[in-house]
């Protein structure tokens, strides 16, 4: 049996924190006069909020908890353990569109996944600003 | 039944290598050695999911989990025969279900395990070095054998749980509608080896850490910070302090200052046009303005288009109007007519503006943003294949600025500037992205969105990139890992 990684639990239950509550946001993009309003779907358990801090903090660039090993030689090494990594999402906009988008926080994934613009991008492919 | 990892690491090791020699990529050329560690995987998922396929696009294998393993292998395959490095690189990668709906997934990640400094032959003193990179500089393994970069990938895509596109595993680029995984890969192994710093894009902090009894240490830059050129101050971030970075951080002020990128950059980047708005005269509301551009409409040419800037008029339709929405036909298009016409955002479509205005006799339109909050002017969604005048936005505060001397007559003109290099400053410097407002993992530590030809370490994932890594192995070089040159040489305390 394989041990599934922290970093893929917190994942995977991050799914029903992530998943989008206002998909069917304003198919106007043109109006606009403020972002169409979405909701999120915030942790309703304890263990849904402990999973959404674990993968906050997988995700974070934090790093006075972490241990610098120092070697003899004066060689520093410091272990991530899982984290500073990059996230690449991918998501279907309002236009029907795909963007994708390469984050290293939480709080930009979970902005990223929930579609709050209305405003399409004539990039084409370009991330959300 | 559990394996235990050493033996797992090599037979994944065996099993790997076995691929890699019937990849017809020039693998036996390679100069450093990166092995796929799958031991996270279980017996019957992931990289070893026993579902039978049909081989695609020259990848040979006739299960989910070999076609997996011979796409990560190809990736690795790729970045491996352009560096050189006498440690083994190995890739901890697993493939499990993720995050998977209709509208969003996560598609996967990738990161290096530690950063070094102090190490011997370090080139810099007191800076962070990527392990893989460090471990090449040192010429041996100064962390114990473990990983230099990990991986997670999404297994779930492949039930076309997003819009029912899956990974592409083939060889060859043909994706079609679906994620070439190979250039996702490419991608997030290029931030594992070093297109990332350690230092906070947002707060400016450097990766600072504590020791073994919990004294917190004081920060250090990483050696991508030396090549990070605020062009607004002329300081490079390893000399800046955490105020300083966190406010250069925003603002689309940042190039990479390298001497390997600078001419690949030269040679690769295409001159382009920077749409832009101009204001005549000489007073306080003069000057350049950044714009917007539309989905509709002809874009603003080099010679461009001016005029004089008239408040566009139309009736209140109700309370939630202003006579100022260009919503419904202008009432005031005798002076609209052969000028350029200013209209509010909001209300109705992008496109119905402009048409109101072109229906008055409006050469061009400029759209004002209506919340303040956005620092950028927007881009403008719709179609209308009617509407033959060029229409740019601009921010709230400009539209503010500009609306207020409308009185008083003011000219303007909407062209598109000429840059040299697109997505470069004029000495084909590439401009890292940082947007006006900050976006976590996507500010900083890519190349900015509007180079073209589309590269590889953008934030986003182009559909047209194809199986190369264009500038990010320049930037690998900048920092040290060297491609027949010496990373120590080129590099000097304070300076790239």
């Amino acid at each position: 049996m394989r041990s599934t990684p922290l970093f893929v639990q917190a994942l995977a239950i991050s799914a029903l924190i992530l998943v989008p509550l206002a998909a069917s946001a304003a198919q106007r993009p043109e109006a606009a006069a403020t972002p169409a309003r979405t909701v999120l779907a915030l942790p309703v358990t304890a263990t849904d909020s402990a999973s959404d801090s674990l993968l906050e903090h997988l995700l974070s660039r934090r790093s006075d908890d972490l241990l610098v090993m120092r070697h003899q030689d004066g060689t520093e090494v410091i272990d991530f353990a899982d984290r500073q990594a990059m996230v690449v999402l991918i998501r279907r906009n309002d236009d029907g569109t795909i963007s994708y988008a390469c984050v290293d926080s939480f709080a930009r994934a979970r902005q990223f996944m929930t579609p709050v613009r209305t405003v399409v991008s004539a990039q084409s492919g370009a991330p959300e600003k | 039944m559990t394996m235990n990892r050493p033996v797992l690491r090599a037979a994944s090791a065996a099993l790997a290598a076995a691929l890699a020699f019937t990849l017809s990529s020039g693998t036996a050329l390679a100069k450093a050695r990166i092995t796929i560690d799958k031991s996270g995987d279980g017996p019957t998922e992931g990289f070893n999911d026993p579902t039978p396929v049909q081989p695609v696009g020259g990848n040979t294998g006739t299960t989910l989990g070999q076609q997996r393993l011979i796409s990560f292998q190809a990736a690795a395959d790729i970045w491996a025969n352009i560096l050189d490095s006498p440690v083994e690189i190995i890739i901890k990668a697993t493939f499990d279900p993720l995050t998977c709906t209709s509208t969003s997934a996560v598609l996967g990640s990738a990161g290096a395990t530690a950063s070094v400094a102090n190490f011997p032959n370090a080139p810099l003193q007191n800076v962070w070095y990527p392990i893989a990179l460090a471990n090449k500089l040192a010429g041996t393994d100064l962390n114990g054998g473990k990983p230099s970069i990990t991986a997670h990938f999404n297994s779930a895509i492949d039930t076309g749980c997003f819009l029912g596109s899956k990974w592409y595993y083939g060889l060859d680029g043909n994706h079609g509608n679906d994620t070439d995984l190979i250039v996702t890969l490419l991608h997030e192994f290029g931030h594992g080896l070093g297109f990332a710093g350690t230092t906070d894009g947002e707060t400016g902090d450097f990766l600072a850490g504590k020791d073994s009894s919990g004294n917190p240490l004081p920060g250090k830059p990483s050696v991508f910070d030396y090549h990070i050129l605020d062009l607004k101050s002329g300081m490079h971030w390893n000399v800046m302090t955490a105020d300083e970075r966190a406010i250069s951080g925003v603002g689309e002020q940042l190039v990479w200052d390298g001497g390997s990128v600078r001419p690949a950059a030269a040679k690769l980047l295409v001159a382009g046009g920077l749409p832009i708005l101009t204001v005549g005269g000489l007073g306080s509301v003069a000057g350049d303005y950044a714009v917007g551009t539309p989905s509709f409409g002809p874009a603003v040419s080099t010679s461009g288009i001016s005029g004089r800037l008239i408040a566009a008029i139309d009736p209140v339709e109700d309370a939630a109007h202003t006579a100022l929405d260009g919503c419904s036909p202008l009432t005031n298009a005798l002076e609209v007519h052969g000028n350029i016409a200013l209209i509010d955002r909001g209300l109705c479509n992008f496109t119905v503006k402009a048409k109101n205005a072109q229906n008055a006799g409006a050469i061009a339109v400029i759209i004002a943003d209506n919340n303040a909050d956005h620092c950028d002017p927007p881009n403008m969604g719709g179609s209308d294949s009617t509407i033959t005048i060029p229409t740019l936005s601009i921010t709230t505060s400009a539209g503010a600025l500009i609306r207020a001397q409308l009185a008083g007559g003011l000219n303007v003109t909407m062209h598109s500037k000429s840059i040299p290099f697109s997505g470069a400053d004029a000495s084909a410097n590439p401009r890292l992205y940082s947007p006006c407002a900050f976006e976590g993992g996507s500010s900083i530590y890519h190349w900015d969105v509007s180079a073209t030809p589309n590269l590889l370490m953008e934030p986003n994932i182009n559909p047209d990139l194809k199986h190369e890594v264009d500038l990010t192995a320049n930037e690998l070089n900048d920092i040290g890992w060297g491609i027949g040159w010496s990373g120590r040489k080129s590099l000097k305390r304070g300076h790239p």
